[in-house]
């Protein structure tokens, strides 16, 4: 055997044993008459470079072999369906029907013959880490071995899919793929009793190629599976999906099971954004708290439009003043330069208002007054209740105008959830109100709080 | 998250503030020909929608609920109601629809975008009736003076 030959390893190339899995068999390798027609060196080195990177390259090197080896590597264009996927394990006598990404294979590989035992034997011979899960499952026959060596090779090409080539199974590429996406690593070794990873497209392009995979069923029939590796463009993206265990694994069930993520990992992320839905489980309840918070958020704007209307008419020569200094309601430090459109005589009214809005919006540092200036906010806070959970809103929205220095840092989530908690604690103070709707709000509200 | 929300408040901040300037300085509407719950009324129907104009201004034309809600504002100002209301998704029973109703938009998303752009208009509703509210005590604290 020549080492020389040899490539050395990819610096990232974790499974130092496959190297010294893949001696004996590089060894066996050489000396079997079946695997190298012609001993061409060139061969030889690529196979044995192939042994090495078993990430890469996708070489059709046995039908077995690197059959179980193709299994899920490849990628056209990234994202690139496993339309090449191949198939793993099968008979020996029956022949890999690979046709291999042109990228990655600069090099045709010739078909070998079929391997026989040899492979096999190579294949048991050989203990690498990550297979120990697979191994666990009871190889029927001797493919699953090989196609458990060969996962744990899969699953390093997932890994790294990058480095590689680009149009390896990409991980993630696209938004879309989430969940999915095979996890690869030998750690989740329950999912990755079959070594196909079934593929499914983005609801964009249903082109799908999708490697059959019977991940529920007896092991046996692994290998007896046997699909065409069709070549598949390189340039659709797909979202990358593999069936779990005992799960259907048609394209459809595998398309809704995205979708369905898709949604749940949504309806998460908004149970982040609505204040008290952390107890809520359920699609039911937590979309029921969706619409009441976004249907209260609608009232407070129906209210405080009206309010705005009630109270406007005396304000229109503070609202020159309040324009400026309102357009850079964050930033305190702005603060000279904010008579750009008032003029001199206005300045002082300005910085009058400036002052008490810049101290409700900006809470200024020295917001210790807390509770005071709390409470003086809530009075002229009207807002409609008709819930006890609307009163948090309310809260919130003043409180944030003191906390201002925090508010800016703090996510809405938590900030809510603090004027939630403190919201509690608080009673609702009454309000005086102008005109019919507001009063029969503030009627609702005494009725709510009584 | 917390740059986005500052700057999308500034922003609508600055919009709102000029439509209403806009709204209360030419009084000859308000004027006494009408009942004063009937001004407010009208005045307050502006205001509101001068608010959600802004805030979808200021969200940026990236979502779909934003332009949803310009287009609404644009066909309603040229009086014609078109009604869009359920032109994709057939009218869906329950929660899912109520909620279609409640986003500017909805009943046109499947349900996953429909989920991402609530998420989205929810964080803004509630920076809009931050500073609406803000802006309501600023004036009603400075008229009680």
């Amino acid at each position: 055997m020549d080492r020389a030959s040899f490539l050395p390893p990819p610096p990232d190339f974790h499974y130092a044993d496959s190297a010294a899995l893949l001696d004996p068999a590089a060894a066996k390798w050489h000396h079997h008459p079946y695997h190298y027609h012609d001993a061409e060196q060139q061969q030889q080195q690529r196979l044995q470079y192939n042994f090495h990177q078993q990430q890469q390259e996708v070489g059709s090197l046995g039908d077995d072999y690197m059959g179980c080896v193709l299994n899920g590597f490849h990628g056209d264009g990234g994202d690139g369906g496993l339309g090449e996927v191949v198939e793993m394990s099968r008979s020996p006598s029956s022949s890999i029907q690979l046709k291999p990404d042109p990228g990655f294979f600069a090099n045709g590989w010739p078909d070998f013959a079929p391997v026989g035992n040899h492979v096999y034997g190579i294949s048991r011979t050989s203990s690498c880490p990550p297979t120990a899960a697979e191994s666990s499952s009871p190889p029927a026959m001797e493919t699953p071995a090989a196609a458990s060596v060969v996962d744990g090779s899969k699953k390093r090409k997932l890994d790294k899919p990058q480095q590689r080539s680009p149009k390896v199974v990409a991980v993630d590429e696209n938004g879309e793929s989430k969940t999915k996406k095979v996890k690869a690593g030998c750690g989740d070794g329950g999912d990755k009793k079959s070594s196909v990873s079934s593929s499914s497209s983005s609801s964009k392009n249903k082109n799908k190629s999708v490697k059959k995979e019977n991940s529920g069923g007896d092991s046996s029939s692994k290998e007896n599976n046997s699909s065409k590796v069709t070549h598949e463009v390189q340039k659709t993206d797909y979202i990358h999906v593999r069936a779990r265990r005992g799960q259907a694994t048609d394209s459809h069930s595998l398309a809704e099971r995205v979708r369905r993520e898709k949604i749940s990992e949504r309806m998460k992320y908004l149970q982040d954004l609505v204040p008290g839905c952390n107890k809520i489980t359920g699609k039911a309840g937590m979309l029921d708290e969706i619409i009441n918070y976004v249907q209260s958020l609608q009232r407070q704007v129906e209210f405080l439009s009206m309010k705005l209307a009630a109270v406007n008419p005396g304000m229109d020569f503070n609202i020159d003043s309040l324009f400026p200094k309102e357009a850079v309601a964050s930033g305190g430090n702005n603060f000279p330069a904010m008579g750009m459109s008032s003029s001199s005589s206005d300045m002082a009214a300005a910085y009058l208002h400036l002052n008490s809005l810049q101290q409700q919006l900006l809470g200024c540092s020295g917001l210790d007054m807390g509770m005071t200036a709390d409470l003086g906010l809530r009075r002229t806070i009207s807002a409609p209740i008709t819930n006890p959970e609307t009163e948090t809103f309310i809260d919130s929205s003043c409180f944030p105008l003191q906390q201002q220095a925090s508010i800016w840092d703090a996510d809405l989530p938590s900030l809510y959830q603090v004027a939630f908690d403190q919201a509690r604690a608080a009673s609702f103070p009454s309000q005086q109100f102008a005109g019919t709707e507001r009063g029969k709000k503030m009627e609702t509200l005494k009725r709510s709080s009584s | 998250m917390s740059a986005t929300t500052e700057q999308l408040e500034r922003n609508f901040t600055h919009r709102f503030l000029t439509s209403l300037r806009r709204i209360n300085s030419p009084d000859s509407k308000t004027t006494t020909t009408h009942a004063a719950g009937l001004v407010i009324r009208r005045r307050s129907l502006r205001i509101k929608r001068a608010a959600y104009s802004s805030m979808a201004r200021a969200a940026g034309s990236h979502r779909a609920w934003t332009r949803a809600l310009l287009s609404r504002a644009r066909s309603q100002r040229r009086r014609q109601q078109h009604d869009v209301h359920r032109r994709r998704q057939g009218r869906e029973m329950g929660r899912a629809g109520k909620l279609r109703g409640l986003v500017p938009g909805g009943s046109r998303m499947e349900m996953g975008q429909l989920l991402e752009e609530t998420a989205h208009y929810v964080q803004c509703l509630a920076v809009q009736v931050r500073v609406m509210q803000a802006v309501a005590d600023h004036f009603s604290s400075s008229s009680s003076m």
